[in-house]
């Protein structure tokens, strides 16, 4: 019963919450604009419409029943049995394998409840503890990307890791 | 000769020919179902050699990402072997990076496919990896090499 680690979808008033989170500056590895609570509200409104649409399944990371992060699935429009994992959490909770446990739970939906066949997950090179949660979810480094994400208006390589069903 | 191989937009009246190059059984490893070209930006066009078509060719820009696009090539068989398919590659690559402005241009082709393999290696695009799973035809799944060039 200790420490458990549940997702839930996304809710309008977890909007103020993830703000927090999110403004915290050592997050310095995720491509985010800064935006106001009734931005973040706008923003978890069009969930619903994702989630039907099968574009995107996004949750919040619940440890012991408060939220800590969030965690998400963007599925490929294009190739629509892959889909890429995102995730994050509060500064606050690292250190407690939280992601890692978010990103496995994410992982069951994404290939037994959603039927994909591929998920990825990218990270910039110097996020040592994003490749960390890949590795322990059973992810494989297929290779790094050049040019391949923005962080902060900068294009940068990605490592690209990789679990397949 | 590098002057004889030109790239016209793909017409309607084009598809005849498209076809005919396509059916040839030599084509094992390409891959082009229409699901793959629903979504996004994409530039299709006829490669010719001198008056005939001879394949075809396109620039699909990522529709999350508009920086990225993928570039996807067919040469008629009894055109292979005369630098047709990295000329017309050079070209897209023209158009890639200094017109749509992209930063990154990307390149899938079967593992077991060295003569595309060869037209990426001579473009200089750079080997990122084998990602796995990343093509479906006919609902099967397969791996894929992934090369690319950055600006």
């Amino acid at each position: 019963m200790a420490n458990k680690v549940e997702l839930r979808y996304t809710r309008v008033s977890d909007a103020k919450r993830i703000l927090e989170i999110m403004s915290n500056p050592n997050f310095i590895y995720t491509n985010r604009k800064t935006c106001t609570l009734d931005d973040e509200k706008e923003k978890i409104r069009t969930f619903s419409a994702k989630r039907k649409s099968g574009e995107a399944f996004i949750y919040v990371i619940l440890f012991n029943g408060k939220v800590v992060g969030g965690c998400d699935l963007n599925v490929n429009q294009r190739t629509r049995h892959i889909a890429a994992i995102g995730y994050f959490i509060d500064e606050a909770y690292w250190g407690k394998n939280i992601a890692a446990r978010a990103v496995r739970k994410i992982t069951r939906i994404g290939f037994n409840e959603l039927g994909l066949k591929r998920l990825e997950i990218l990270m910039v090179p110097e996020n040592a503890a994003s490749e960390r949660v890949a590795v322990k979810c059973g992810f494989q480094k297929e290779g790094t990307l050049r040019k391949r994400v923005y962080i902060n208006g900068k294009l940068c390589d990605a490592h690209l890791y990789a679990r397949v069903k | 000769m590098e002057s004889e191989v030109e790239l016209k937009l793909a017409k309607l009246s084009h598809a005849k020919r498209h076809v005919e190059i396509l059916d040839d059984p030599n084509f094992l490893y390409f891959w082009d179902p229409p699901s793959l070209r629903q979504q996004g930006l994409s530039y299709f066009f006829s490669i010719f050699f001198g008056k005939t078509i001879v394949g075809g060719c396109g620039l699909h820009v990522n529709y999350r990402r508009k920086y990225i696009a993928e570039i996807g090539f067919f040469v008629d068989h009894d055109y292979w072997g005369r630098g047709i398919a990295t000329n017309a590659v050079r070209q897209l690559e023209w158009l890639g990076f200094n017109e749509l402005e992209l930063e990154r241009i990307e390149m899938l082709m079967d593992p077991r496919n060295s003569a595309s393999e060869r037209v990426a290696v001579k473009c200089g695009f750079q080997k990122e990896g084998l990602i796995r799973n990343v093509v479906k035809i006919d609902g099967n799944f397969y791996d894929a090499l992934l090369y690319a060039k950055v600006k």
